[in-house]
């Protein structure tokens, strides 16, 4: 039984990425794998839906991190809905809030996309 | 509807002052009652359960409505001693977010005009600075702008002595809520930083593949940190190399060496920004992948590379703190993959002796079981094995009408695919002996192995032929030893006709050489595990010192003479030990 699962639907040109679990050190490379392959399929418009999401270690939003300069240099933004309690701490305490658009559901970063707001938090 | 009952009490005082106005009494007193009622709703408002944010606005509104002043801010002492803006309305724009104080701040009440602060009066378009004090200490400071058409005079400074007073206890409260929650801020990132090293460090030991232990290491640190490039330098055999790249690539991972990479690891301790590095091919590489700060990879006192941390997007600067998680992280990195490298070679070391053990077992079952029996005639064999398989081989090959054929070979090269060309040696020379004479069949198996093995693939070999009624031993060297044919009274000479080594040249020729065995006389073929033994310092056995042992020997058996020799050849090497397989075939007439 694995500790993380990455489930991905499109709506339009938007990419939505829904972790279910636990990303840390051991499973990160699942949710890695999901976000590579979302930008060699060229999309860059991205939310990573995390209500399923229990937890997040640094390796994931390393992941993050070292993916968004190629998306933001394409045009595109990775942004964050639907994140529990404890994930939007580390999110705080990291100061991720201030380097990302974080929404409280999925329809509204989706909606984001589509008024076509800037990347900038 | 809300009856007045219901309404907040400084509502029901407002109304009551309303009354009082509309009755006729005396400015002075409704002024006074409408300062208290300001009072007291400062009062409250400080005292409820807004955050403190929403709590410094409301009193400043308070305060500005009732001085009706249009300009005001509320700047509070931080833990660096600094006042930073909290709270403000209608500044100039390009107002500073931390007053520009020189020297201590006030503890009274200080106007413009009185020359003092003149920078924070400038800053902020203000006429007048109220501190607010708590045991003391300035802790917060109120300024106000001009007021409409009037001054601060007495009545008014009293009013914000007054405001001063009630707003100190809860503005010192804010600052200790704030203090703990920054705090408590710091611990969560402490908390934080222990669970990914914990988390990360359980992965690690279970990790055996060096690729996924840069990923993890770098996506750790990239999370933690918030960068969202990375790179890890690492040492190699050689050097330092840019060993894995995260984020915006350079692409030049892998790609080279960098002397300048290996000068730095020599003396890099600890965490150390790119702008402090000495000018240099390194720091302009750093720079132009926007890299701003190095953190060593330690094993113990050893630094086996580094991570290079790309540019805070957030504009941030790297503080100790995030130097020692990085140091922490790099220690665990390295002494991961350091086990991986180990692990690696031992798993290679185990495949190359798995490797030498089938050799040796190929090697092993080529030799002849079984000694031909020669009635008149003494053979002897032996072959010592050194620490790597070699490529030595003898063989007793049987012939029609009591003919033997004997063979010494030494194939080129080692292991595995030395011992599978000396079974097609051995295969083939079997195939075909007693069928040509020992040239042509010398030319089919040279053809053959031409053929069938790779250009730098020989084997050196010699092959004869004895029919023991008529003594004659008939031959064919292809660029082996020449084996050392012994006379009766001890003198040597070589038997050396044939051709050149097999397997190199398409169209080699060879020739037979014939010699007659006389009874006491003997043929030697050794291979140059004999000859070539070494002392540690590199002197040869050599032929001489071979001719020697056999002329010496001449009156013992051939089993005696054979070990004599290979003991010879050991005791000379010494403490050099054995370089190559060392084989002994001897031939001797009664």
């Amino acid at each position: 039984m694995s500790d993380l699962t990455v489930d991905t639907r499109d709506v339009e040109d938007i990419r939505l990425l829904y972790p279910r679990g636990f990303i840390n050190a051991h499973t990160v490379r699942v949710f890695e794998h999901e976000l590579q392959r979302t930008l060699q399929e060229g999309r860059f418009k991205v939310v990573v839906d995390c209500s399923g999401l229990a937890y997040i270690a640094s390796a994931g939003l390393g992941a993050i991190m070292g993916s968004i300069e190629e998306i933001r240099g394409n045009g595109g933004d990775l942004r964050l809905a639907g994140l529990n309690e404890t994930v939007r701490n580390i999110f705080e305490i990291l100061g991720f809030n201030h380097l990302y658009r974080i929404f409280p559901s999925e329809a509204e970063a989706i909606l984001s996309f589509r008024q076509g707001g800037g990347s900038t938090a | 509807m809300t009856s007045v009952g219901d309404l907040p009490v400084v509502f029901q005082y407002q109304r009551a002052l309303d009354e009082f106005r509309r009755e006729g009494h005396e400015p002075p007193l409704l002024k006074r009652m409408s300062e208290l009622i300001s009072l007291l709703d400062l009062t409250t408002t400080l005292n409820s359960a807004l955050s403190s944010e929403e709590i410094l606005d409301a009193a400043l509104l308070i305060v500005l409505g009732e001085l009706q002043a249009s300009r005001g801010c509320l700047l509070v002492r931080e833990e660096d001693g600094r006042f930073g803006m909290r709270a403000a309305r209608g500044l100039p724009g390009q107002a500073p977010a931390h007053a520009p104080l020189s020297g201590d701040a006030p503890s009274e009440i200080v106007l413009r005009e009185s020359g003092l602060h003149p920078e924070a009066f400038a800053a902020y378009g203000l006429e007048l600075l109220c501190p607010v004090e708590k045991r003391g200490r300035t802790i917060a400071l109120l300024g106000l702008g001009p007021r409409e058409g009037r001054s601060y005079a007495d009545d008014a400074r009293a009013f914000l002595r007054s405001v001063a007073a009630c707003a100190s206890t809860p503005i010192e409260n804010g600052l200790i809520h704030r203090e703990l929650r920054q705090l408590n801020q710091r611990l969560s990132v402490k908390v934080f930083q222990l669970n990914n090293l914990f988390d990360i460090s359980r992965e690690l030991t279970a990790s055996f593949d060096e690729e996924s232990i840069k990923n993890l290491v770098t996506s750790t640190l990239m999370g933690h940190l918030m960068v969202s490039r990375c790179a890890l330098y690492l040492t190699e055999a050689d050097g330092v190399s840019l060993a894995h790249e995260r984020g915006a690539r350079s692409g030049e991972a892998s790609a080279l060496l960098d002397p300048a990479a290996t000068a730095l690891v020599e003396t890099l301790r600890m965490p150390l920004t790119v702008a402090e590095l000495p000018a240099g091919s390194l720091k302009d590489r750093l720079l132009r992948t926007r890299m701003a700060f190095l953190v060593p990879l330690r094993i113990g006192e050893r630094t086996e590379g580094f991570f290079a941390v790309g540019e805070r997007p957030s504009g941030a600067s790297f503080n100790e703190e995030d130097g020692d998680f990085a140091m922490t992280l790099g220690r665990q990195a390295a002494a991961a993959i350091e086990a991986v490298r180990l692990h690696r070679m031992r798993v290679e070391k185990q495949r190359q002796d798995r490797e030498m053990q089938i050799a040796r077992e190929i090697q092993q079952s080529l030799f002849p079981s079984v000694r031909p029996s020669l009635p008149g005639y003494e053979l002897s064999a032996l072959s010592h094995p050194c620490y790597q398989v070699g490529g030595d081989h003898y063989d007793f090959i049987p012939l029609p009408d009591g003919r033997v054929a004997l063979t010494i070979a030494d194939v080129s090269g080692k292991g595995a695919p030395a011992s599978i060309l000396m079974a097609s040696v051995h295969a083939s020379l079997r195939a075909l002996a007693g069928t040509l004479t020992p040239a042509a069949l010398m030319s089919r198996v040279n053809l053959f192995l031409y053929e069938s093995t790779q250009a730098n693939k020989y084997v050196t070999l010699f092959y004869g032929e004895l029919d023991p009624a008529s003594r004659r031993f008939s031959y064919v060297n292809a660029g082996h030893i020449p084996p050392y044919h012994v006379a009766a009274d001890g003198s040597v000479s070589r038997l050396g006709e044939g051709g050149p080594v097999l397997g190199l040249l398409e169209d080699a020729t060879f020739d037979t050489g014939s010699i007659v065995l006389a009874p006491g006389e003997s043929v030697t073929m050794v291979t140059d595990g004999v000859t070539e033994a070494a002392t540690p310092d590199g002197d040869e056995f050599g032929d001489e010192r071979v001719e020697a042992v056999l002329h010496a020997c001449a009156e013992r058996t051939a089993d005696d003479a054979l070990h004599s020799l290979a003991d010879a050849a050991t005791a000379w090497a010494g403490a050099a030990g054995c370089s190559d397989d060392l084989t002994i075939l001897m031939l001797k007439a009664h």
